[in-house]
């Protein structure tokens, strides 16, 4: 097997990490994670990432002196993920993605026999089901909202998706009888 | 247009969506990983599978010929650390092992080891916990493979775990 490290640069390593944490993590933490030796190489590209936007700096008050945290940037991220969504997508992908998770949605509905998630929710403390099969509406509970927040991110890529369209093809600029004299 | 709002409930599922992503550039990079995917789809990244060819991706004898990986991480806003599932699939002799960092069996600790045969959960088993990042909890979990394939023993046609090491697993 070979380590994702492999044929990386000890900056591209920092780069690797910082941009696919999931919650604040420290410089030391990162540096290990990326296995690189130098604190002061893996402080200077986060900084150079928080610069760009592209990750977050926090601070850190749990020691005696100032530290900073690095996290991600979700705005950016969720941005990032709805022009990918436009990029990699056609609209009718898109639309049939929509209505695959709500298929998905109702088999879930019928399988529990419940209208929602929030009565699905409130399924999990019904005396008489098994720790098995508490789990698994559990484990449904999770996909479910993320079903959901997929749908809705997934109509915002749809909304956008003329707009990012037009302002990327070049046949559609601003026409000469469309310019200003 | 709708306004773009940006809910906190999102947050789970972007990281969701990143570290699946690294995982599966990954996997497509080792030799013997074939076929990597996200299920139920690429827009809807619940998961990542892969088939393996494990004599390949592990570089010693196997008994079956392929078997499929199966990879999720999730981020509960309310757990102080990164969940996961990490399940080796053996469909071929019907049983799969993994690791387990969820909020289920925590007498065993906050990760645990299961071996599954047929429908039947055959063992759990206390494992180690990393705070890692999931690129590098993967890695460090695959390279356990091997040694738990040498504690998995089999009895009429039925996998047994007759021994656990206290620690490293």
């Amino acid at each position: 097997m070979d380590s994702w490290t492999d044929g990386l640069s000890t900056r591209e390593r920092v780069r690797k990490i910082a941009l696919s944490l999931t919650r604040p993590r420290s410089v030391n933490w990162i540096k290990t994670e990326a296995d690189v030796a130098s604190w002061d190489t893996t402080k200077d590209e986060l900084e150079r990432l928080v610069e760009y936007g592209q990750i977050k700096r926090v601070e850190d008050d749990s020691g005696s002196e100032t530290r900073y945290r690095y996290g991600p940037n979700y705005r950016r991220r969720y941005l990032d993920r709805v022009e990918e969504l436009v990029a990699d997508h056609t609209k009718d992908e898109l639309r049939n993605e929509i209505a695959a998770i709500q298929e998905q949605i109702e088999t879930w509905q019928d399988a529990y026999d419940v209208d929602s998630l929030s009565a699905l929710n409130e399924s999990v403390t019904d005396t008489g089901l098994s720790s098995d099969e508490i789990r698994e509406r559990n484990a449904v509970i999770r996909r479910w909202e993320r079903s959901r927040e997929t749908k809705r991110l997934i109509a915002h890529a749809l909304s956008l998706y003329d707009d990012l369209e037009r302002v990327t093809d070049p046949d559609s600029g601003p026409q000469p009888s469309e310019m200003a004299p | 247009m709708a306004p773009l709002f940006i809910f906190l409930a999102h947050r789970s599922l972007l990281d969701q969506h990143t570290a699946h992503g690294e995982i599966r550039t990954w996997l497509r990079n080792q030799g013997g990983c074939y076929d990597v995917r996200y299920a139920p789809s690429s827009i809807r990244r619940h998961e990542v599978c892969a088939t393996i060819e494990p004599e390949i991706l592990l570089g010693r004898p196997y008994p079956s010929e392929t078997v499929e990986l199966r990879v999720e991480f999730e981020f509960p806003e309310d757990t102080e650390y990164d969940q996961y599932e990490i399940q080796w699939i053996d469909g071929e002799r019907n049983y799969s092992f993994g690791w387990h960092q969820d909020e289920t069996h925590l007498d065993l600790g906050r990760c645990h080891f299961q071996l599954e045969y047929r429908d039947e959960t055959l063992a759990r088993k206390p494992a180690v916990f990393h705070d890692i990042h999931p690129v590098n909890v993967l890695e460090q979990r695959l390279s356990l493979v091997p040694s738990i394939l040498e504690l998995v023993t089999w009895e009429y046609n039925r996998p047994r775990l007759p021994q656990w090491p206290p620690r490293d697993v």
